[in-house]
């Protein structure tokens, strides 16, 4: 039997998934300089790769992603240092970011997909 | 194993049909670990201990829980019920809405010795091994009782409350997955008793709650503050002794801005 996943175990949960995320995403996006390397031709392969619709979708994620991971680790510190009595305002900050990571990620989405509609990527 | 019993026969109610499943272990059967459905006839305003009473009494008398006072007040029927740990004397039948089966489980975290049943001892040795307790060391026996200002006794008033059920360091994933860890009950204490005004022996606590399975395991998940059936804002003990450990004790003026918001409740 299963203990139930309400706000905080949930936020906690994304916190860690998005903070190890992020961190692979680093390692592999650093290692890519080595094509700087190898020689231009294949730096330029290597950028293009970041134009095709795979890559666009995937860095809606990872804009995602870094925004919660920002935005929770804001609502954590909040929490440990205001004083305010946890449990109501732990929930309230919740449904905050999650309105907030929606709200910020609203622009950026637009952005990275429009071209994938206007058929200039890929 | 599925069983049908009726739970009251008065007259004039209106009854509703439960479905109860309890997780049973028992170390001398194979398998070890299995699930057993009552089906009893219950009203909303049941408790869940009474429920647990009348298996054990009527239908399955090798049924195992703890339970004493039936009140809230000695913390010894801690359990997950529908996937939330609480007091089985203070959660009714009612407080899982809707008709769905109620499953009902041993704390988790710690070992099950039978049923319902675990083993404590982890957990008090754990509150034990923060120092619970005001050391004054000029005090002597016969003086008359030590006091602390209202305004100082209002800001450990919260913690004091504690009934030693470990429903809180139980529902703490951060325990779950390190078992050194000294979770939510044992830092309540550590708080408590390092705010405490009287008490010339803080310092001791700090060190032992500063170390690395202390405060900076918490993740700030609030599972304990949703679990706790007194309504201490466990969550925000452990924040307070963070700050602390950041902030050091004797400065007093920073010290003091730890607030206890009051008349928040909880849900
Ligand atoms: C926007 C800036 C960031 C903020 C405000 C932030 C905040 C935090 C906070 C407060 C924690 C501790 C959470 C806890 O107590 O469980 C944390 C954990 C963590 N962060 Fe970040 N972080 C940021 C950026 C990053 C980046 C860029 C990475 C990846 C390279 C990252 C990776 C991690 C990881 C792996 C954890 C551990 C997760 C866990 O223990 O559950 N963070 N972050
Ligand atoms: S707030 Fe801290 S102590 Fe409470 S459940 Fe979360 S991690 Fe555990
Ligand atoms: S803090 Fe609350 S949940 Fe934890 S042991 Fe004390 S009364 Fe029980
Ligand atoms: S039986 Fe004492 S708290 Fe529930």
């Amino acid at each position: 039997m299963r203990y139930s996943i309400k706000e905080g175990m949930l936020s906690w949960l994304l916190h860690r998934l998005t903070g190890i995320g992020i961190f692979i995403f680093l390692i592999i996006h650093v290692m890519g300089a080595i094509y700087l390397k190898i020689g231009p031709e294949e730096w330029n392969h290597h950028v293009e790769l970041f134009n095709t619709p795979f890559f666009r979708v995937a860095e809606v994620g990872l804009m995602g992603a870094i925004l919660w991971h920002g935005l929770n680790g804001l609502r954590i510190i909040i929490i440990d240092f205001s004083g305010i009595r946890t449990s109501h305002f732990a929930k309230f900050l919740f449904w905050i970011i999650v309105f907030l990571t929606i709200l910020l990620m609203l622009p950026g989405t637009y952005i990275l997909l429009k071209p994938l509609f206007e058929g200039v990527a890929g | 194993m599925s069983i049908l019993v009726n739970l009251r026969s008065r007259q004039g109610f209106i009854e509703m049909l439960r479905v109860f499943r309890i997780q049973r272990f028992n170390p001398e059967r194979e398998p070890n670990q299995w699930v057993d459905e009552y089906t009893l006839e219950v009203n909303e305003d049941d408790k869940i201990l009474d429920i647990l009473l009348k298996i054990r009494d009527e239908v399955d008398t090798t049924l195992g829980f703890r339970a004493s006072c039936a009140h809230g007040v000695c913390g010894s029927d801690g359990m997950m019920i529908d996937g939330l740990n609480r007091l089985a004397c203070q959660t009714f039948v009612g407080d899982v809405p809707g008709r769905k089966p109620i499953n009902i489980a041993p704390l988790k975290g710690v070992p099950v010795e039978k049923d319902l049943i675990v083993d404590m001892d982890p957990l008090l040795d754990k509150v034990k091994s923060v120092n619970p307790w005001v050391v004054a060391k000029e005090h002597k026996a016969g003086e008359r009782e030590l006091l602390m200002s209202q305004e100082d006794f209002e800001k450990i008033e919260d913690m004091t409350k504690c009934i030693w059920c470990s429903c809180c360091t139980t529902s703490c994933p951060s325990l779950w997955s390190d078992s050194d860890y000294l979770g939510p009950q044992a830092l309540v204490m550590a708080a408590r008793f390092i705010l405490d005004t009287r008490n010339e022996d803080a310092e001791k606590i700090i060190e032992k709650v500063g170390g690395l399975d202390g405060v900076f395991r918490c993740h700030t998940i609030g599972n304990c503050t949703d679990a706790c059936p007194r309504d201490i804002d466990v969550t925000g003990a452990i924040a307070a002794v963070k700050k602390v450990l950041l902030q050091g004790i004797d400065n007093e003026d920073k010290f003091s801005n730890i607030v206890w918001e009051k008349g928040d409740e909880k849900e």
